[in-house]
């Protein structure tokens, strides 16, 4: 291993820009940010200035072919996931990808046999799991606490243009419409957003899923994709999981989250609305300014992340979201699309 | 005493009945809270009198007679058959209470019997014949509409203050082992939180899926959990969660949760948040005392209104069929596992 891991980074665009390439700057004692890509030249040439980074490309293949990049981070909208994390596991990359892992349950299975033959690192980015609210309710859970978990929930409520916290353009891959917007390349909240719930989900409750049932609704004017979900999960012990989660707040809104993890033995809550430590009241009302710092600490998430994923590449260790697992959050939630579409609840069939 | 032609005189005709199921923790004596309230409500109102009261076993309704100067009756008809009787207030077991309403009905007594006030769907159908032979009245209330926070914000979605609704959520949760039930936690606790979620939904359910679980409490036959989704015609969604899911050291006995997402924000309410928290060293734990107004209070306004005043009430048969026909329809989906449609 040399002294520092280097790190290639595939998608220039809002996650890599104010998650994946900071976090990667925090660990710079550790790993430098060798090269970035993206089909957008300009964004990736922005990106590399920006970050410090030396070099980019707009062929994320080119990255592949670097010996000097022993990481690769995959930041690309999922419909190219399955492309770019399988291309770079074969040229013996060790790759973090975003979530959600894939848009189908094939396009995972190949991934996952792509990291077996290759026989490197592969860890879906379920940045929940290492974002400190999250894992102060986990060790709760493993210390028994509340003894066994039986039911899961998780409210969310999001602005709508929550990510306009940044001037960087979505990629729009027909040059009009950004890709999150258009169905030939999205599926809207349920892989977007409700993969987070149902990974938090299946890791509290420890246990396969059995069923899901869910509604959406389209509520952005105009819009084609699905901002609006409620779903509930039957676990296959019996438990319950349920969200209801609204990307479709006003802009001053905050990001808030609800989670509430009931046991045999006692509960826990970290509710949002109550937990609020910084609040402004004026005369156009209250704001809670900076909730993605102040309550869910978000680039701590990736950091942590990256951090434990570069303990796995180092000390050749099994990460603590293995592949397997992404593969049953996307199942779960192309089972909410499923069911959403068919008013009638989906069975999953209990293989991982 | 007072005598007075424009008091009413009431009678309670049910206190304290134990539920016929118990975890293995509940050692009996249930304590029926809404039902005291009631009394307490009673007792203040200055154009009530409380003038007797029924328990089965009688026993059970002696230390509150007591209290209140309330004459025991230990024999049912001869309770409901007194002429000197106007109203009813009603709390036996819910498998019990559309024969009792009914006989009560009979008996010539206007009843005020919170939700729910019948089990099955043929129950409710004869209960409501009989209503519609006597004449008499019946207030079917469920609590959440006579909270004021719930009561307010109902408002404030009407008045449009989130603009169209795109979702409602309910949470009803009660802690267990010191309390006792008279059916699974979706008729117990459901029936209210469908209800209020329907009175608030601008649209009538036209589907509904429901969950059941016995998740907290493996010792008893009955569900101790249910989530149930409701599709209104409008596309709005609801869910509501019930369970009996609080912990012994919880710091009350009840949790109400209640969320509205529309097209111009949300509405968060929290109606039992009214408290004083108390950190007793004596007690060597925290509780949270409610001092809102109990619901309690806006329900015999109600009744008053109702005899004095010749209102309708709010919730009556009609009401009460709506939200049990949605509990039946919860019921039915848990058990098929497929949705229900209601037309």
């Amino acid at each position: 291993m040399p002294d520092r891991i280097g790190v290639g980074v595939i998608g220039c665009g809002i996650i890599a820009a104010t998650a994946h390439l900071p976090a990667w700057q925090r660990l710079r004692h550790r790993t430098q940010l060798v090269a970035v890509a993206d089909v957008r030249e300009e964004v990736a040439r922005q990106t590399a200035h920006e970050f410090g980074v030396e070099s980019w490309v707009t062929d994320y293949r080119r990255l592949l072919d670097r010996r000097d990049v022993h990481i690769i981070g995959v930041c690309t909208p999922e419909f190219l996931h399955a492309e770019q994390v399988v291309a770079a596991l074969e040229a013996g990359k060790h790759v973090v990808c975003e979530k959600p892992m894939a848009t189908t349950l094939a396009e995972a299975d190949a991934m996952i046999a792509a990291a077996e033959g290759a026989g490197v690192k592969f860890m879906v980015g379920h940045t929940r799991r290492f974002t400190p609210r999250y894992i102060a309710l986990k060790t709760h859970v493993d210390e028994g606490a509340i003894g066994q978990v039986r039911l899961v929930r998780e409210i969310e409520r999001r602005p709508r243009a929550m990510w306009s916290v940044r001037d960087r353009e979505t990629w729009k891959p027909d040059g009009q419409r950004p890709w999150g917007a258009d169905p030939r390349y999205s599926r809207g909240i349920a892989l977007g957003s409700s993969i987070h719930e149902l990974d938090l989900f299946q890791w509290f409750m420890a246990d396969q899923p059995a069923r899901v049932y869910a509604q959406t609704r389209i509520t952005r004017p105009g819009g084609d994709l699905p901002d609006h979900i409620v779903f509930s999960v039957r676990f296959q012990n019996g438990g319950l999981a349920y969200s209801d989660q609204s990307a479709n707040q006003p802009s001053d809104f905050p990001f808030y989250h609800e989670m509430e993890i009931y046991g045999t033995e006692g509960l826990l809550r970290a509710n949002d609305p109550e937990s609020v430590t910084f609040s402004v009241y004026h005369e156009g009302g209250m704001r809670t300014p900076g909730t993605f710092d102040t309550l869910l600490f978000v680039l701590d998430g990736y950091v942590n992340q990256m951090r434990h994923f570069l303990d796995c590449v180092e000390r050749d260790q099994p990460v603590t979201v293995p592949p397997h697992e992404a593969r049953t959050a996307l199942a779960m939630a192309l089972a909410a699309i499923e069911s959403a579409e068919t008013g009638r609840a989906v069975a999953l069939d209990g293989e991982t | 005493m007072r005598q007075s032609q424009d008091l009413i005189p009431v009678a309670v005709v049910g206190f304290a009945h134990v539920g016929r199921f118990t975890s293995g923790e509940c050692t009996g004596g249930a304590r029926h809270a809404m039902q005291h309230r009631l009394v307490e409500s009673l007792d203040r109102h200055p154009d009530v009198e409380l003038v007797a009261m029924w328990a089965d076993p009688v026993e059970n309704g002696e230390e509150v007679a007591a209290h209140y100067g309330i004459p025991l009756e230990p024999d049912l008809t001869a309770i409901l058959g007194r002429e000197d009787v106007e109203a009813v207030v009603v709390d036996v077991p819910y498998l019990e209470r559309a024969e009792l309403i009914g006989n009560a009905a009979r008996h010539g007594k206007e009843v005020l019997c919170p939700q729910p006030v019948a089990t099955s769907m043929k129950a409710m159908e004869e209960l409501a014949a009989t209503l519609a032979d006597t004449g008499t009245l019946l207030l079917a209330p469920s609590e959440l509409r006579y909270r004021l926070p719930t009561a307010r914000a109902r408002q404030a979605l009407q008045d449009g203050a989130i603009g169209s609704i795109y979702s409602l959520f309910g949470a009803r949760r009660r802690r267990l082992p010191d309390w006792a039930s008279d059916a699974g936690v979706l008729l117990d606790l459901g029936t209210e939180t469908l209800d209020y979620l329907v009175w608030c939904a601008a649209a009538p359910v036209i589907r509904v899926y429901a969950e059941t679980a016995t998740l907290f409490r493996p010792d008893l036959p009955v569900e101790d959990t249910a989530l149930v989704h409701l599709t209104f015609a409008d596309d709005s969604m609801g869910l509501a969660e019930l369970a009996w899911s609080l912990p012994a050291t919880y710091p009350r006995e009840d949790d109400v949760e209640v969320e509205a997402v529309g097209e111009q924000g949300v509405i968060f309410v929290s109606p039992l948040n009214q408290k004083v928290a108390v950190h007793s060293q004596r007690q060597n734990r925290t509780t949270w005392e409610d001092w809102l107004t109990p619901a309690s209070d806006a329900m015999v306004e109600e009744l008053v209104r109702c005899l004095r005043h010749g209102e309708s009430p709010q919730q009556s048969i009609a009401e009460a069929r709506q939200a049990l026909r949605l509990v039946l329809a919860a019921y039915e989906s848990a058990r098929t596992g497929g949705p229900v449609d209601l037309d």
